[in-house]
């Protein structure tokens, strides 16, 4: 277990010390097309809306597409409901994440800049990568699964009922009524 | 009729109270203890640290129940962020959001809780009274045929066919309306929770019960529990409303097994050993996923169904199968199929997909600590319990080929998808267990307060009280000396209603208003 502890903080300062010098020289080009979320950065809204992109190719499927979901704003409110701490967690996941194709591997380019091609490539990369990828590139990809899919738009191309208890009538059954006490103790 | 005075109800900016009792928390063990106190003609005081949200205010969308009724909004992770353990926040606790599957701690496990950790007092026949009467106050019955769905349906078919024990599980529902939402809570109260049945039975008999209470501090007096200090706060804006102390004669802690330990280290009421927190365990729950032609609508009908036994005995494996149903976010979530293209034609295929939930029964190499004030939760898959997950995988992936599945999705972060019979060890013996690994869940924490009647190896005695505090008892999972290998909830009623009993029997020497 240490060894494990040691070996994801050795990659994660690393790869925090690239960053570092790579991000002084990097700006990105599109960012100030999105407005910032509550939770979010503008530069965190626009990596998120190429990550569902990336994510979620939906045309030419049934499924609703990804640009019908408020999968930016789900994801926004889904972040007010987390601790400072795990935002900012999370704010320094993404920063390794978008610049880690300029430091490990052949990408040579933010994940933001990536053609969807090489943005799969470089996921699947990470997803059977060092741990510490592995669960980086998981959570990002749970964030925007679970904001998508939490649109009740997204189901009826799954045939997916969501609530029903409304839609079929039933009644509360309520409280349970008070069971008949029993005289004595049980045996100790 | 339950009555609960919430942060919006109080007035005034601190409150103090006297009670006989004062009970931490309203999930399976602090509402059976409230009710069996109150009815025995105690003064209760029940104080929740998550808001109450009437059941009418279940929207069944898990999301918003996640954030809702979840600790920490559905996010509490272990340190290294790999497990999920999920823990209901609200009043009734996890009885209200659990999938309402009960079981009594198996013979076996009782067996070793005697012979490793002295509790030769927990005999099925001592506790076999507690959990009959548990069954008949939350009509506990066995899943009648139209409480199996299609989804568990695969998980029975391919079970026998393979020779191996699968039953019916039993559960605490009253004319389950079969919506499949159980994890949102039960909007229309079929689900016998907390919520329904022990907090308003206890509120007939006079228990006050709080909700938007966070218990700060257990407060002792010459060796004795004399009371707690606690903290009302507003659930929606998160601002403090007022201070409350409760003065009591016995308080009982039912928290659960990460709140509980974290309260009394916050009390600084540490234990001869050093081992509050320590020996976590909480039967780490994967999704196995199959795909079959025709359509299973795994979210369709009761939620659980059947559960497949053979191999739950310790030697024979460890573990056990439960037929379980999600909805397509879960579905998403527990397996990886692939990014982009791939992910998406999983996806459109979610209504052909059958699942089972795999619990290990696993060591107690965990623990709850505070760092800097904060909670932290330690728990990494250890070597020793990482064979009984992927011999999970392989019964479960047998299983769905032997019931006609075209592939099996495994719970790995990487892509394992298992195309036939023949793949089956080469997938799974590939698996290595490192953090993140594999994609793991906690329903069921356990274990942090050890019971035990060696105070060198146990937080607690035989009966939940504290080796060296009188008059305070923990009544919740966190007891458990050893992970239960099945879902805890009828085990912690029973054995909530245990020590209640034993504190009611021995009442002159814990209720000094009465001398």
């Amino acid at each position: 277990m240490q060894r494990r502890t040691f070996l994801a903080r050795t990659a994660q300062m690393g790869l925090l010390a690239g960053f570092g010098v790579i991000a002084a020289c990097s700006k990105p080009d599109s960012v100030s097309a999105l407005p910032a979320g509550e939770a979010l950065d503008r530069e965190q809204m626009f990596f998120f809306s190429h990550l569902a992109q990336v994510l979620l190719p939906t045309a030419g499927t049934p499924l609703t597409p990804v640009n019908q979901v408020p999968v930016l704003s789900n994801l926004d409110k889904l972040m007010l409901t987390m601790p400072q701490s795990t935002r900012t967690d999370l704010a320094a996941a993404i920063k390794l994440f978008e610049y880690g194709g300029m430091v490990l591997g052949w990408h040579f380019s933010r994940f933001t800049r990536m053609p969807d091609e090489d943005a799969i490539q470089y996921i699947d990369s990470w997803q059977t990568g060092h741990p510490m990828q592995q669960g980086i590139v998981s959570v990002l990809k749970r964030l925007v699964y679970s904001s998508y899919w939490r649109d009740d738009s997204t189901w009826g191309p799954l045939d997916f009922d969501g609530p029903v208890s409304e839609k079929w009538g039933l009644t509360s059954l309520g409280e349970a009524p008070l069971p008949q006490r029993q005289s004595a103790h049980l045996s100790q | 009729m339950l009555k609960v005075i919430q942060a919006k109800d109080i007035k005034s900016s601190e409150l103090n109270l006297k009670a006989d009792v004062v009970i931490v928390g309203s999930g399976a063990g602090g509402a059976v203890m409230a009710y069996e106190l109150a009815a025995a003609g105690k003064q209760v005081v029940l104080l929740e640290a998550g808001p109450y949200v009437p059941s009418s205010q279940f929207n069944e969308k898990f999301p918003d129940m996640l954030e809702t009724l979840y600790q920490d909004h559905g996010g509490q992770v272990t340190k290294q962020g790999d497990l999920l353990v999920l823990q209901g926040r609200c009043l009734g606790g996890s009885t209200v959001v659990n999938g309402c599957v009960t079981f009594r701690v198996p013979d076996f496990i009782l067996e070793k809780w005697g012979a490793e950790y002295g509790l030769t007092n927990l005999t099925p026949e001592t506790l076999s009274p507690y959990f009959e009467k548990i069954e008949r106050n939350l009509s506990i019955h066995t899943n009648q045929p139209h409480e199996i769905n299609q989804n568990s349906r695969k998980l029975e078919q391919g079970a026998k066919a393979l020779g191996w024990s699968v039953k019916p599980l039993q559960r605490n529902t009253k004319d389950c309306a079969l919506t499949g939402h159980c994890l949102s809570g039960c909007k229309t109260d079929r689900k016998q929770s907390m919520l329904v049945t022990y907090l308003p039975w206890a509120s007939h008999y006079g228990a006050q019960i709080y909700s938007d209470c966070l218990v700060t501090e257990i407060l002792t007096d010459s060796g004795r529990a004399s009371g707690i200090k606690a903290q009302v706060t507003d659930p929606q804006s998160g601002e403090k409303v007022a201070d409350m102390t409760v003065k009591a004669d016995l308080v009982v802690v039912s928290a659960g097994a990460i709140q509980t330990p974290l309260l009394f280290l916050r009390s600084q009421l540490g234990s001869q050993n050093d081992s509050i927190g320590k020996n976590f365990a909480c039967h780490p729950s994967t999704m196995i996923v199959a795909e079959f032609e025709k359509d299973i609508y795994t979210w369709r009908g009761a939620m659980l169904g059947v559960y497949m036994d053979e191999f739950e005995h310790p030697d024979k494996g460890g573990f056990v199968l439960e037929g379980g149903g999600a909805g397509p976010m879960e579905i998403g979530m527990s397996t990886e199929p692939g990014t982009g293209k791939s992910y998406l034609e999983f996806m459109s295929n979610a209504k052909n997909y059958a699942s089972c939930i795999s619990l290990i029964h696993d060591h107690n190499v965990g623990q709850v600590s505070l760092k800097d004030g904060q909670k932290q939760i330690d728990y990494e898959l250890s070597d020793d319990d990482f064979p009984a997950m992927k011999l999970a995988f392989k019964a479960a992936a047998k299983i769905y080929f032997k019931a006609g599945a075209k592939r099996v999705f495994l719970p790995t972060v990487d892509k394992r998808i298992v195309e036939s019979e023949d793949e089956i060890d080469n997938k799974i013996d590939g698996i290595e267990n490192t953090p993140f690994a594999i994609r793991m869940v906690s329903y069921h924490p356990q274990g942090t307060m050890r019971m035990g009647t060696d105070p060198g190896r146990s937080v607690t005695n035989e009966y939940g009280e504290h080796h060296g505090v009188n008059g305070l008892f923990v009544a919740d999972a966190s007891l458990f000396p050893t992970s239960i290998i099945v879902n805890p909830q009828e085990s912690v009623y029973a054995i909530s209603n245990y020590i209640a009993d034993y504190i009611l029997a021995n009442e002159e020497k814990y209720f000094t208003r009465l001398n």
